[in-house]
């Protein structure tokens, strides 16, 4: 598992992510996938899924609907148009600094220093 | 396989019991414990067993620290609260000030001490009922705030108003009662159907 303190600034382009690729998630359904997708090198907590998810919703990238599963309310998010856009945009911003932490951690040797 | 309502009913009073009120986060962490629940259970285990572990995991505390990581996230309320104090601290000193002119004779004493009164109903307790509605999910207890807000402002304000010889005030005051009444009234509704529902 990895530290928290390496997980905690991408959760929320994770999650934005997530909902990118489908018409619509719920919370349990997210966090299950991440741990997933991850092979459990990544536990998305209770206590950083729903605040995110909320804050999200109150900034107007997501969307929510209510449906009855069994005997019980289930919350979906959904993705709206803004919120597509953001997600697309800390995508790349989260890819250029992977590449920047690459170049910092493990630079490749350049042929001019070869030389 | 889904739970039944009576199962259901027990996972709503341990998430009713850590005090997160109905409403979205409610529905959010009820459905969580649920498919935990549930997940459990395909695999085997019963009900009991299911709950018992889910339980540990969601404890008081666990659903309290979701609840306030949602609201310090969503309703910035430390800078609420910062705003809110200060108003209350400038409306307080003008207040005092109006006082102490009065006693000292010096002009426009009735003027600063009717712009402390305003400053504190229109500022600080405006801003104290907005502070608290935004972070209820309860309409009824919105409902309530607002209630509150407006007997207190009227209250004190038609207290001030009774310094400065206002023939407004008395209706003020008996206005202010009022609403106050109603606000305790519907308070204690909430709170004995909360008690009962536990």
């Amino acid at each position: 598992m990895y530290s928290n303190e390496l997980v905690r600034g991408t959760l929320k382009t994770v999650i934005l992510q997530l909902l990118s690729f489908k018409d619509k998630m719920y919370g349990y359904e997210l966090s299950k996938e991440v741990k997933e997708k991850t092979e459990g090198k990544i536990i998305l907590t209770e206590g950083a899924l729903y605040p995110i998810l909320h804050k999200l919703e109150k900034d107007g990238y997501v969307t929510t609907i209510f449906e009855t599963v069994g005997n019980r309310k289930r919350k979906y998010y959904m993705l709206t148009g803004k919120g597509k856009s953001h997600a697309k945009d800390r995508k790349n911003e989260l890819l250029d600094f992977m590449q920047t932490m690459q170049s910092l951690v493990d630079p490749k040797p350049s042929l001019s220093s070869c030389i | 396989m889904y739970l039944s309502k009576e199962q259901i009913k027990q996972i709503e009073n341990r998430v009713r019991a850590s005090e997160v009120e109905e409403g979205s986060l409610f529905v959010d962490i009820v459905d969580h414990m649920c498919c935990s629940i549930e997940e459990r259970m395909d695999n085997g285990n019963s009900f009991e067993q299911a709950l018992r572990e889910v339980f540990e995991i969601f404890d008081r505390k666990h659903i309290e620290d979701i609840k306030i990581a949602t609201l310090s996230l969503t309703q910035n309320k430390f800078i609420m609260k910062k705003r809110t104090t200060i108003i209350g601290g400038i409306a307080v000193a003008t207040i005092l000030a109006g006082v102490l002119f009065k006693q000292l004779h010096l002009m426009g004493a009735d003027i600063v001490f009717g712009f402390g009164i305003l400053l504190l109903c229109f500022g600080f307790f405006l801003s104290l009922m907005l502070d608290k509605v935004t972070i209820l999910t309860n309409n009824t207890l919105k409902l309530a705030s607002i209630l509150g807000f407006l007997g207190v402002s009227a209250v004190i304000l038609g207290t001030g108003l009774t310094f400065l010889r206002f023939p407004i005030a008395p209706y003020l005051i008996g206005f202010g009662s009022i609403f106050l009444v109603l606000y305790y009234l519907i308070i204690n509704v909430v709170k004995n159907a909360t008690n009962k529902s536990k």
